[in-house]
């Protein structure tokens, strides 16, 4: 299970793409009849590689196409496949009407951000603050709560929908026993249609997950580094800020591309808390409603697609590394 | 794809910036830094342009510099407050006197028991004027900051003020001033709370039960303090305090009652508690280091908890409570005698008939036997041929071997091999012979699914060629043997037949994760052997890994391109139907594709037949050689035809193919020859090409009538096509005949396919394969599939989406953990003389296993909470439904919330399981 949580140690970590290739390299080539024989062993050897591209090739396919028809017209999307594509019917038509003035892809792109970065920044400090206190501070109850809180991983976000769409729009109140009182809990903000609704939703469900990763981290730093600092008289706090959370780099980095890409690719929490109003709609939800308003705009769809997943693909190009590792840990969330 | 291998130096840079600046340390000017720190200024500069051009991303950064910056301002302050309090006690004890009034007078405000609604309050009125200008007036939702800024502003004051008593109370030692301080302070902070107190929140207060619940009350605390042998008097009037705050607000009725009663009222409890400040006195320097070190891990988890707590646990506990609730959620279904009813909405997710329909005539029935009858006979059956298995395998064992009574394997096949045939002779016979012949296991209206047939017969091979290897190995089933095959497939088969009849949401939830779960990790453990080592690793993995960056939604819509239909009389613009419209009209001859189709054809037959020469006696030689015959006659036929069927005439037509028709007699008759002579393969593969001979001529003499078009490539493709079929059966009879039978299933699977194609190709049985098919009129024309709509196949296109992006995570994992099997290991095996396939099943599988494990039940809990891609590709029409989407749906579609909770509560049924065996695996390894 080590490559779940590959983060904790900074050698290259076994799912990174960067592994060193070619361990395996001495068994190839080096066997078989010479000759015309092994001419055709050579070429029944590189049958395996061929299905491999061929396998590669059949999956960038559907993307491929995507940002192939994003620059065709109308019509052209229409008439003919993505693979009859001609210079001259392509134009940036397509990404200039999405990010025009009518479009609200700006405004979707906008409301991602006020989601996606919320909900990246403030479950990670949330979650660094609890998983030191696990690791590093000792009080009674500490490994109790600690796996109660791990535990939590198994709900899905489902379970927590309902009331959390009723604690948005009314608030949340609780009836004290006996006393039969009606105290508010949570005033009614009414949140719902709007990103913070959204964010906060996120915050919640994403703190299991981001508590374990972290801890698992933060628990494996040096003890001597804390003693030493405790001996020069830091309290708890500016060890936190000094020493835990540059050491912690590495991991706050792999879990804030996760998290980051998580809430950006988000449809069922963003449909729930704010499908419904058109003003905090994020993308996921903007290009789900234009792939069900059949026919009208199907030719932006392509353009609006591709400009979703930009952000993804661009972290997923430059910071592969922390890509993968945010990828590979965060498959545990529930 | 130069940045696969960012270096650590770039990554660890870029994440920098999500945690707090790294340790200072000059960064070397490369011409990558240049880079990095120009897209720097370059975002920069747009991200301003944004906020000067528009207001939204103004709003948006206000939203976010608000939620980031005042969660941080609050944990901050909290921890900075808490440092005062070893070396700075005044401050210390100022701010904590205005921290827990801000936060306790808050909490009433948001009770509406004291301030005002935004519209009745001049003050508030003009805080959010000056806020709503400050962001434009666009900050969030128009009730957010009203509203905040009514229940703040009254608290913020009441706190100012216990601040100062606070202040106060630190500058002396002297109990009657601090006393007077305390008690006279927080009691005046108390009467002007009362005096904003809200009228319709004022309690109506009864005397004697006041002063019964605050003797109740200050009694348990100075019990308390008793107990724990300290000063029993600071619980007491802490414990009176509580008890006048229950006696006086939360016994009585709330409401109108008299204002100088509420005033005193509100008063007394923080007078108590000022009593209780002034009794403590000024901390000693160790006493306040302990508040130091204590408050640190309650700073440190009160976030964590009240997230994970409020958002997790308290909605878990009330989405169960809802769920035992009616449809709707808002009452409990009572009986007459008022007994609730608590489980209707599972009971309605089990009996509605979209959950799962199961046919009706699941049945299983012999000639002239009644259902129950049957079954018990195939079960006597069953144990019969175990025994009678048993007493075949004494008769023929060994001296070492110990005799079998029951031979599980006898009685196994006997099992499936009953209802293979039952199945078949079912479907064969006409209707009016069901009578006799009752048997639709599985059934669809038109009898026995087919997929249910082909499952039970891949079944019973399954048991029949693991007999055979038992008798070698002494398994039936092992990891890399030719029994696996069968098995899996077999299984497969079955599944489909069972998810494709008993349709519902549940079963559709079933498919999606056994497909899913089945692909994704066979498919990633493939891409990981067939990679590992090869050169470009990384540029292969990444492009499988990609999908893993795009959302769900993302993804549904690029497939949506891909299995898009368009009418037949246009050109198909999604790859898949494209594919598919095109292989129709290769094999209704409408293409000159089909001339590249028999030229391709050709080749592979000779380099089989070649392959086959080689390995074996003179005699396969010589079927190699017929075979070149055969394929070069294919070949030429095909240049006559490229030429010659331009024209169209009937004369060049008869001339190719008389010429091809006799080459094709002549190769067929060496090949049989030969063959008859010496070599059962040869036979094998005279006598089928003998029928693909006949199948040839038969297409031939059936399109010489001319209701077909392009008749002569259908012959020349079906020469050349009919030299593949004999090339792989033959392979097949080869390994047959050397009990090689995991060597034959390829060829066989092959042969199969093939055949079938030839005989549609052919019009031997149908007409053509692929997009086309005949209308009305008798033209052919363009058929495309509607692969998202035709049920019910096309829930087992919407999981194609989500297996072309978890097999990306299935390929990394799989992939690392191939890498980090011991060299030595697979080193030793290979001097003992293992083939690279035995390495892989015996020592990289069984070492990988664990993996597997992981990769596997991660994908199942993923699978059961699918959502995304139903809701955007179908949103559960065309019988596509899945758990997920129907919670949605009941919840917040159609406002069942009940019935919504209680879906929501069946998916984490599901999961949890696997999860509580996940996170005890993680656990164990931390």
């Amino acid at each position: 299970m080590s490559n779940i949580t590959p983060v904790t140690s900074d050698v290259d970590a076994p799912g990174s793409l960067a592994d060193t290739s070619d361990v395996m390299g001495s068994s190839h080539g080096n066997s078989g009849p010479k000759g015309p024989a092994g001419k055709l062993y050579g070429w029944l050897r590189s049958i395996p590689v061929w299905a491999l591209w061929g396998i590669a090739l059949v999956w960038s396919l559907p993307t491929v196409g995507l940002f192939l028809s994003g620059f065709r017209t109308r019509d052209a999307q229409r008439q003919t496949g993505w693979w009859d594509i001609r210079l001259d019917e392509l134009s940036l038509d397509n990404y200039e009407t999405v990010f025009g003035a009518r479009s609200s892809l700006k405004d979707s792109l906008l409301n991602s951000m006020a989601v996606a970065i919320p909900a990246t920044l403030i479950p990670i400090a949330v979650a660094a603050f609890a998983a030191y206190a696990f690791a590093w501070i000792d009080f009674k109850g500490r490994k109790t709560l600690f796996i109660i809180t791990v535990s939590l991983l198994a709900i899905p976000l489902q379970v927590a929908l309902i009331p959390l769409l009723r604690l948005w729009v009314s608030g949340a109140r609780f009836t004290i026993p006996f006393l039969d009182k009606t105290i508010t809990l949570v005033p009614d903000f009414n949140l719902v249609g709007s990103t913070t609704a959204v964010w906060l939703t996120h915050t919640g469900f994403a703190l299991p997950f981001a508590i374990f990763l972290l801890h698992n981290y933060i628990s494996s730093l040096p003890k001597d580094v804390f003693e030493a600092a405790r001996i020069d008289g830091a309290d708890h706090f500016t060890i936190f800020w000094r020493l835990v959370l540059p050491l912690s780099v590495p991991v706050l980095a792999a879990f804030a591309i996760f998290q980051f890409l998580w809430t950006w690719n988000d449809y069922l929490i963003a449909k729930t808390m704010a499908g419904n109003n058109p003003d905090a709609q994020v993308t996921t939800i903007l290009i789900a409603n234009l792939a069900g308003d059949f026919g009208a705009n199907e030719h932006l769809l392509p353009a609006a697609a591709f400009v979703q997943a930009f952000f993804p693909l661009v972290v997923f190009f430059a910071l592969q590394k922390y890509f993968v590792r945010g990828m590979l840990a965060g498959a545990v969330k529930g | 794809m130069t940045l696969i291998d960012a270096t650590d130096a770039e990554a660890d840079t870029a994440s920098a910036t999500f945690a707090a600046p790294p340790p200072a340390e000059q960064e070397p000017r490369t011409p990558a830094f240049y880079v990095r720190r120009s897209l720097g200024v370059i975002a920069g500069i747009g991200v301003l342009y944004l906020l000067v051009t528009e207001g939204k991303a103004r709003s948006t950064l206000v939203t976010v510099a608000v939620a980031v910056g005042g969660s941080a301002a609050i944990w901050i302050g909290a921890n900075l407050l808490f440092n005062q309090v070893r070396d700075k006690w005044q401050r210390f004890t100022m701010l904590l006197y205005f921290s827990v009034t801000l936060i306790v007078t808050t909490l009433i405000s948001g009770n509406r028991a004291i301030g005002n609604e935004a519209a009745d309050d001049p003050i508030a009125k003009a805080i959010n004027k000056f806020v709503n200008g400050i962001s434009s007036g666009t900050l969030t939702s128009d009730s957010l900051v009203p509203r905040f800024t009514a229940m703040i502003w009254i608290p913020l004051v009441l706190a100012v003020a216990a601040g100062a008593i606070g202040l106060l109370l630190t500058r002396t030692d002297a109990l009657a001033t601090r006393l007077a301080i305390g008690a006279g302070g927080l009691g005046l902070v108390g009467v002007a709370a009362g005096a904003f107190w809200n009228f319709n929140a004022r309690p109506e207060v009864d005397a004697v039960g006041l002063v019964a619940w605050t003797a109740l009350a200050a009694g348990i605390g100075a019990g308390i303090g008793f107990l724990r042998s300290s000063d029993p008097m600071r619980p007491m009037l802490l414990g009176a305090a509580i008890g006048w705050v229950i006696g006086a607000f939360g016994a009585p009725d709330i409401g109108g009652g008299p204002s100088g009663w509420t005033i005193v009222a509100v008063a007394v409890p923080p007078a108590l508690i000022g009593v209780r400040a002034a009794l403590n006195g000024n901390l000693a320097l160790r006493e306040r280091g302990a508040i130091d070190i204590n408050s640190r891990k309650w700073i440190f988890l009160a976030p964590a908890v009240l997230f994970a707590g409020g958002m997790l646990v308290v909605p878990a506990i009330s989405t169960i409570w809802l769920s035992l609730k009616n449809r709707s959620g808002d009452d409990f279904i009572r009986n007459e005698s008022g007994d609730a009813d608590l489980f209707a909405n599972y009971r309605n997710i089990f009996d509605d008939p979209n959950s799962w329909n199961p046919p009706d005539g699941l049945s299983f029935q012999l000639v002239g036997l009644g259902q129950g009858a049957s079954w018990i006979l195939l079960a006597v059956l069953t144990v019969v041929a175990g025994f009678v298995g048993g007493f075949v395998r004494r008769r023929s064992a060994g001296d070492d071997e110990a005799p079998p009574v029951f031979s599980p394997g006898y009685a196994v096949t006997t099992f499936f091999g009953i209802l293979a045939v039952g199945a078949i002779v079912e479907r064969l016979l006409p209707s009016s012979i069901e009578q006799v012949v009752g048997f639709n296991l599985f059934a669809l209206p038109t009898g026995t699914s087919r997929l249910m047939i082909i499952g039970l017969i891949v079944l019973a091979v399954f048991v029949g060629v693991g007999l055979l290897q038992k008798s070698r190995t002494g398994k039936v089933v092992e990891l890399g043997s030719p029994s696996m095959g069968p098995l899996i497939v077999g299984g497969l088969l079955v599944m489909l037949a069972v998810v494709t009849t008993f349709r519902g949401t549940i079963m559709n939830n079933l498919w999606w994760v056994i497909v899913v779960t089945l692909f994704s990790t066979g498919l990633g453990l493939a891409i990981a052997v067939l990679a590992d080592g090869v050169r470009f690793e990384q540029v292969a993995k990444s492009i499988i890994f990609m999908p893993m960056a795009i959302s769900l939604v993302g993804a549904s819509v690029i497939w949506r391109f891909m299995y898009v239909a368009r009418d037949s009389s246009t050109e198909q613009t999604g790859v898949l139907n494209s594919l598919w419209v095109a292989l129709g009209r290769v094999s209704t001859g409408r293409e000159v594709a089909s001339v590249a189709l028999v030229i391709i054809g050709g080749l592979l037959g000779v380099a089989l037949l070649n392959k086959l020469a080689r390995k074996r006696s003179n005699t396969i030689g010589m079927v190699g050689g017929a075979g070149v015959v055969v394929a070069v006659t294919g070949i030429v036929a095909a240049l006559i035809w490229l030429f010659a069927g331009t024209t169209n005439t009937s004369t060049t037509h008869f001339v190719v193919s008389i010429v091809l028709v006799a080459l094709a007699v002549i190769a067929a008759v060496a090949i049989f020859v030969l063959a008859v002579m010496k070599d059962a393969i040869g036979m094998v593969a005279g006598a089928v090409y003998a029928v693909v001979l006949a199948a040839v001529l038969y297409g031939f003499a059936s399109v010489w009538g001319g209701s077909l078009t392009g008749f002569t490539q259908k012959v020349i493709v079906g020469v050349a096509v009919g030299a593949i079929l004999l090339a792989l059966l033959a392979m097949t009879a080869q390994r047959l005949t050397t009990q090689n039978f995991g060597g034959a299933v390829l060829p066989l699977i092959l042969a199969a396919l093939i055949g079938w194609f030839l005989l549609r190709y052919l019009a031997v049985w149908g007409g053509g394969v692929g997009g086309q098919s005949i209308n009305t009129v008798g033209n052919l024309r363009d058929s495309p599939i509607n692969f998202v709509q035709e049920s019910p196949w096309n829930s087992m296109f919407l999981m194609v989406v989500l297996i072309w992006i978890q097999t990306g995570f299935a390929m990394v994992i799989l992939s690392a953990a191939i890498k980090a099997v011991p060299t030595e290991l697979i080193e030793a095996a290979k001097v003992d003389g293992a083939t690279d396939s035995q390495v892989f099943w015996r020592v990289t599988l069984p070492q990988i296993a664990p993996t597997i494990g992981v990769v596997v039940t991660t994908i199942i809990v993923l699978v059961m909470k699918v959502f995304d891609i139903v809701n955007v590709m179908t949103n559960g029409n065309f019988e596509t439904q899945v758990l997920a989407n129907d919670m949605f749906f009941q919840a917040f579609q159609s406002q069942n919330q009940g019935q919504g909770a209680a879906l929501a509560i069946l998916i984490f049924v599901s999961v949890l399981p696997i999860m509580v065996f996940n996170i005890r695996k993680m656990q164990q390894e931390n």
